[in-house]
């Protein structure tokens, strides 16, 4: 290693190691910019497909969003909605994007983030038959079960996880709920 | 340990200077990513790529690089390879991003990647740095990869993502947390120990060629910093 240099060529040095170091950074970013863009549209579109098989292509809606509601967005050939809100679990932010249909009930829920929330444990949201419980539903409950109204039960050692995923799909009823009184487009 | 031979400096890498079983070094993302074994895979390779590409380059740049500022010049090295290999991540394998998480950009002050530049690619050819780099990387995969199996083994009861039998016992949510973590790497640590036969162990003791201090310790080639 160089060690009798003056301070001036030390910067000289660093500058140009910046200099270069940028220099790759934008290439990379140029020969990467259109991939990652494609990448993140292809998800979202192929995610509310999933949660809305009878949905072709979606085109994002938006008024008057609840709290907690990141976005929605409307079937183009009228066959529902999709929803995007989050709350808080254990540890952190829980996302979860539900599909509703047209007749306002739930055809799909996934969870998109799980924030700061352990892997393992909020993972398990996903693997298991919890999410499948919402499927059908235009009205849910947790605490008991009520007429008209489905009975979600809380996986097990992930209670907290789950109460977060149960009220973003509470949440986003009431959003499309809110949304179709006020017909707003 | 410029008359080892390139097997030796590889094997070095791998096993007895293992960055995690060995020197304990870069614990904290070892920690927190290796909850399921893909993840362990996962950070592993892009450590990997990481340390190849600088360590190449630290090595290319070493009579050019003053001593006094060789940290900030490294971090800018380390830094753009790190964000390359998110780039990259993020373009072509996007699921890998959100597995990863914060650790990704973390990597720019592992102290697993920060030893190598000290002890060993500042000081020896491009082409010795390259295999050092392989092998420490390819040792700190493997042994992600194995915490993580050994993890999500008994905390999901899966191992890949693929359900294994633990004969009828119900799976630990306790090796998920930190100190399951630890149990899992202190027995791995233990085990790397054995098998070498207190090779490790000993390594331990003599380590100021990957002792982060290496270059400004008074005690540097002499020993007895340990006791």
């Amino acid at each position: 290693m160089a060690d009798k240099k003056s301070p001036l060529s030390a910067v000289i040095v660093i500058c140009s190691i910046c200099l270069v170091a940028s220099l790759l950074l934008t290439l990379t970013y140029q020969a990467s910019e259109e991939n990652v863009r494609a990448n993140s549209l292809k998800q979202e579109q192929a995610l509310m497909t999933e949660l809305l098989p009878e949905g072709d292509s979606f085109s994002q809606v938006g008024m008057n969003l609840m709290e907690g509601v990141s976005g929605v967005w409307k079937a183009d050939n009228g066959a529902g909605w999709i929803v995007a809100s989050s709350a808080n679990g254990h540890q952190g932010e829980i996302s979860v994007m539900t599909g509703i249909s047209a007749s306002g009930k739930i055809s799909g829920v996934r969870v998109t983030d799980i924030g700061g929330e352990n892997p393992g444990i909020a993972g398990r949201l996903s693997k298991g038959s919890y999410l499948e419980q919402y499927k059908g539903a235009s009205g849910i409950t947790s605490l008991a079960p009520r007429s008209g109204l489905r009975y979600i039960e809380a996986v097990s050692g992930a209670t907290q996880s789950s109460a977060a995923v149960f009220s973003c799909v509470s949440l986003a009823l009431m959003q499309i709920q809110e949304m179709e009184s006020g017909d707003i487009e | 340990m410029n008359r080892k031979s390139r097997k030796d400096i590889f094997l070095n890498g791998v096993i007895f200077e293992n960055p995690l079983l060995v020197l304990a070094l870069g614990v904290c993302p070892a920690l927190s990513v290796t909850v399921t074994a893909s993840a362990g895979l996962a950070m592993g390779l892009s450590m990997l790529f990481v340390t190849l590409c600088s360590c190449v380059m630290i090595s290319a740049l070493k009579k050019v690089i003053p001593a006094k500022v060789r940290i900030p010049c490294w971090m800018v090295i380390i830094g753009t390879f790190v964000t390359v290999a998110r780039l990259i991540i993020a373009a072509y394998i996007p699921a890998l991003e959100s597995r990863l998480g914060v650790y990704l950009p973390l990597m720019v002050v592992n102290c697993a990647i920060f030893g190598r530049f000290e002890s060993f690619a500042s000081r020896n050819s491009i082409v010795n740095s390259a295999v050092d780099a392989l092998g420490t990387g390819l040792g700190y995969t493997l042994a992600l990869t194995l915490a993580g199996a050994v993890r999500e083994l008994f905390g999901s009861g899966t191992v890949f993502g693929l359900p294994v039998s633990l004969a009828g016992a119900r799976p630990a949510v306790l090796f998920l947390f930190a100190p399951g973590g630890l149990f899992t790497l202190g027995m791995m640590m233990a085990a790397a120990n054995k098998l070498s036969r207190g090779r490790a162990a000993q390594k331990q003791k003599d380590r100021c060629m990957s002792c982060p201090a290496g270059t400004v310790c008074p005690m540097n080639g002499k020993g007895g910093c340990e006791r």
